[in-house]
Order: structure tokens, then sequence, then C-alpha cells
């Protein structure tokens, strides 16, 4: 008898995982259109430099380990595409470079690459850029520009830089957007996390073609509208305070990518219930108190440490009359 | 038999150079207290942010360490076991106040402002704790000294490293004197760098246990 064996992470579905990675990298496109009508070509070429660079450190890891190099599956590429969607469109092109870089070699490949690594590598990468480069990392242009962005990164001193929706929440008081502008994605912020509507509709694409599920995506945004609502930073109502909160920094892009990435995230529903309420909890609680304008990787890390235990905690609940059944009998 | 007799049953006999050095080699680098038991993490993350806390916390340490094993195995199995970690805790407080006093007076005050709310660290540290409580009370006073002082030098070389390496980046300098580094990175002082620099080492240390391993 022969057995088949397959490199992790094992899913159920008669698809590779590589197919899922190819939908996420698709998924990633429109956004980076939609960047560039704003922008110009430079978007483009931040989130390409963060996929290259993953792309090249993976394989010198690879080289390194005495492993056969890995990249064709396609995990890296889409570590190193979120985090190239998740830079300022006016940041140096070496910010992607060294987050991705950082995702690779201290996070994903030390733990055993692919499928065995127990964060997220894209938001490790954030997380480290966050903390060392921030000025780079929260400084947005106008989108009402009308000019593509400069290609060097040296002509980039003179761009007129406008506050973005996390930044004016970060200070409280009045804001400058309204619901209708944050749909349409008219305001400053990182590449790929801006086109609201865009998201949403890519996030129903995924939830079809199942990279993304339903059990986290709706949990987490529950949670983070009402604690918006419960405890708005918004003057101007509930409701405002809730589109502003889902709709500023990467909390919809972070949902849509980095909770459903199917290592890290719980396997069973109820644990992934658990778990979108849990980050949401965190996202928030990291806007609420943190340093930064968006802290929204740190909490997904937070998450991801407490995975395992929720998907095991779910399944407990879950089968506690069989569980107890069964210690009445022994 | 009397009391003695079983006492000295109970120990191994440990004199022999051959013995001790396995002793050392093995709390200094195999059984690294803090590569591979991850013991006493709390200060090289929080103080090892330069060189000279690096080796004043070193000595600290030592200077706990040695005295508390030394005790213990004169004295350790002759006292109940619950009574072991308070006194020890006891003495580790009143040594460090000493030292705290002479860093004050005698050596620098700004290495004193620095550690001041390390050195009580130390001396609750769960490092010195186990190595104190565990292996010096069930050995000979010499294996006790040699397995506390290689301890003390892991240890301190851990810190030393972590520590050189954070001031490199974070401040540009080695034992306050400027070195010309490409990359500043003030970030390297936060506790994060600290724990990645920990991981790396601890998985270096694996590679080479299993190189050795293998070669033997």
């Amino acid at each position: 008898m022969t057995y088949k064996t397959a490199r992790a992470p094992h899913l159920r579905r008669a698809e590779r995982a590589s197919m899922m990675c190819v939908d996420v990298l698709i998924a990633l496109v429109p956004l980076c259109i939609f960047s560039s009508v704003y922008y110009g070509l430079r978007p483009v070429l931040l989130v390409l430099t963060g996929i290259i660079s993953a792309i090249i450190s993976e394989t010198l890891c690879c080289l390194f380990m005495r492993r056969k190099p890995s990249v064709s599956d396609g995990t890296t590429a889409v570590t190193g595409a979120l985090v190239g969607a998740l830079v300022s469109p006016l940041s140096p092109y070496w910010l992607p470079a060294a987050g991705a870089i950082f995702a690779i070699v201290a996070v994903k490949m030390p733990m055993g690459g692919s499928g065995r690594n127990l964060f997220n590598p894209a938001a490790a990468g954030m997380a480290a850029i966050t903390l060392c480069f921030q000025g780079f990392l929260f400084t947005y242009p106008d989108p009402g520009l009308g000019i593509p962005l400069p290609l060097a990164d040296n002509a980039l001193s003179g761009i007129i830089t406008q506050s973005s929706p996390a930044a004016q929440l970060a200070e409280g008081g009045r804001t400058l957007y309204d619901p209708a502008i944050l749909l349409l994605g008219d305001f400053p912020g990182p590449i790929g996390a801006t086109a609201i509507s865009i998201l949403l509709a890519i996030a129903v694409y995924l939830y079809i073609r199942r990279a993304v599920s339903a059990m986290i995506i709706l949990p987490y945004l529950a949670t983070c509208a009402v604690l918006a609502a419960v405890f708005p930073r918004a003057s101007g109502g509930s409701w405002l305070s809730i589109m502003m909160e889902l709709c500023s920094g990467y909390l919809l892009f972070a949902g849509v990518f980095l909770l459903n990435d199917p290592v890290t995230a719980p396997r069973h529903w109820l644990g992934r219930v658990f778990y979108g309420i849990l980050a949401g909890l965190f996202v928030m609680l990291m806007r609420y108190f943190g340093r930064f304008e968006e802290g929204v990787c740190f909490a997904i890390l937070l998450a991801n440490a407490f995975s395992t235990t929720l998907d095991r905690f779910g399944w407990y609940l879950l089968n506690l009359k069989r569980i107890r059944g069964r210690r009445r009998v022994a | 038999m009397s009391n003695m007799e079983i006492r000295k049953n109970k120990r191994p006999s440990s004199r022999k150079p051959a013995e001790l050095r396995n002793v050392f080699f093995d709390a200094f680098l195999a059984n690294n207290i803090v590569l591979i038991q991850a013991i006493g993490i709390t200060p090289i993350v929080a103080a090892g942010v330069t060189l000279q806390n690096g080796v004043a916390l070193t000595l600290c340490t030592a200077a706990v360490l040695l005295p508390a094993s030394l005790f213990l195995s004169y004295i350790g199995d002759r006292l109940p076991s619950w009574i072991r970690a308070p006194l020890y805790m006891l003495g580790a407080i009143i040594i460090l106040l000493g030292a705290s006093i002479l860093i004050d007076r005698l050596i620098s005050q700004q290495l004193y402002a620095n550690l001041y709310i390390f050195l009580p660290l130390t001396a609750v540290n769960s490092l010195v704790l186990y190595r104190a409580g565990g292996f010096s009370v069930s050995h000979e006073p010499v294996a006790a000294l040699t397995e506390a002082i290689a301890s003390s030098l892991g240890f301190g070389l851990v810190i030393c490293v972590v520590s050189a390496l954070r001031e490199i980046a974070s401040y540009g300098t080695l034992w306050s004197v400027p070195i010309n580094s490409a990359v500043k990175l003030s970030e390297a002082a936060l506790p994060y760098a600290a724990f990645l620099l920990l991981g790396f080492m601890a998985a270096f240390l694996q590679w080479l246990k299993t190189v050795l391993e293998r070669r033997t």
C-alpha cells in the first residue's frame, strides 16, 4: 500500500494550496490598479518590490538550509505582495523590501517554511516596519493631486501629504471624511487598503473561491463595529464612528487577507468565530491604547498566538456532551 | 549507618577533573541556562541594551549565584526544602544591596541609575533560584561551584553578545565608544529585538549541538 504524501498546508479540498495563493494574487490586482489610477505606476512597483524581495530571500534561505527551493507554492509571493500592498504609496522602495525580507527570514523560514509558520509572515513584516520606520509608513500622499507620483525615491520630497482617517481618529475630534468618500476610497491610506468597495467585492470573490471564511471575517467586523459604536473616537454619531473605524487604516484588508491565512487561522468553525472576535477585540484595543495610528498587524499576531487554543476550545465546547458522557462511563 | 554516610552515598563523587569539565561545559553551553532552558530572560530583554549593563548584570548574577550555590551545597540538604527558597532570597537581597551601594558609591552613579530597577529583579530571578536550588543541593561544593561559575559565564556570554549587538545597532557605540556603523536603528533597544536575537542564538546553539553530535 502506498501513501500519498503532500506538503503542508494540508487542505481537504481537491485543489492545491497554490491555487489559493493564485486567487489571493488575482484579488490583489484590482487594488493595485485602483491605486495606480490615483498615484501612477509607483504603487505597482512597490508591490512588485515586495514580491521579488520575498522570493529572493526565500530562495537564499532554502539554499542556506540545503533544501529544495519552495518558491513555486506561491505563499512567498503572497507574503511579499501583502507587505507591498500595505505600505504608503510614498514610501521608498526599500521599505516593502525590508518588510518582506523580515517576514521570510525571521518569521517564516526559521519555523520551517510554508505551512509551518506560527505567525502570519506578512503581519510580522508589517509589525517590524511599523516599529522601525513609522515615519515612512504613515506619510500618505494627497489623493486629489491628479498627477502620478515620481518613480525615483529622491524626487519624493515635494509631494503634498495629507493625514489619513486613521491619524485623524488617533487625534480625535471632528473628521473630514463622510461615508460616501470612505466607500469610494478617495482618501489617503496604504496602497491596497483604501478601496473599500473593491475590498468588499474581493471578499465576496474569495469567499466563493473558499479562500475567505465567513466565520472569521463576520465576527471580526462585528466586534470592531460594536466597539466603535460603544466607544466612538470620532464625533458625529455612532454610524460615522463605525464607518470611520472599519474603513480607516487597513482593518478591512487585514480581515480579508491576513486573518484568513489557512496556516495560522483555526480549522474548526467555532474556533474561527472566537478567533475573529478576539482579533477584532485586539484591533480595537490597539487603536484605543496603541502607540501607532494603525496597529492591526500587532493585533493579528496576538490573535495568531491564540489560534490553536481557540481551535481546541471550540471543539471542546461542541463535544461537551460526548466528553462528559465518556467521563461518566469511565 | 550515620547521617554523614548517607549524605556521602547520595552524592556522586565529582572531584575528577574530567567530570568537573563535563559539568562545566554542560552548564556553559550544552544546557545553557538562557538559550536551552529559557530561564532568566527578563534582565536580558529589559536591561541588556548596552555592553556595560550586560557586564554589570553578569557580575551581579555571579555575585549572587556563587555564594548561594556554595551555601546550599554545604548545608542545603540539612534544611527542609520549603525554607531554602526564602532563605536564599534573603541572602540574595543582602548581597545585592551591598552590590548596589558599591556600584553607586565607587563605580558610577550613571550605571546605578540604569540598573537600579533590575538589581532587585536579579535577586528574585528564577535563573538563580532554580540553579541554586536544584543542582547544588545534591552535589559536592566543588562541583556546585564549578556549575555556578559555568552558569554565570553562560548567562554572561549570552547577555554580553545580545547587549553588544543592541548597543551597536541602536546607539552606534560599543562600551560607550563611538563606532562607525553604517545603519543605525534605534528600535533595536526595544524588547522585541532581544527576543529575536535570543531566538536565533538558541537555534544556532541547537544546530551546533547536532553538528557536534554527528561528528562524535
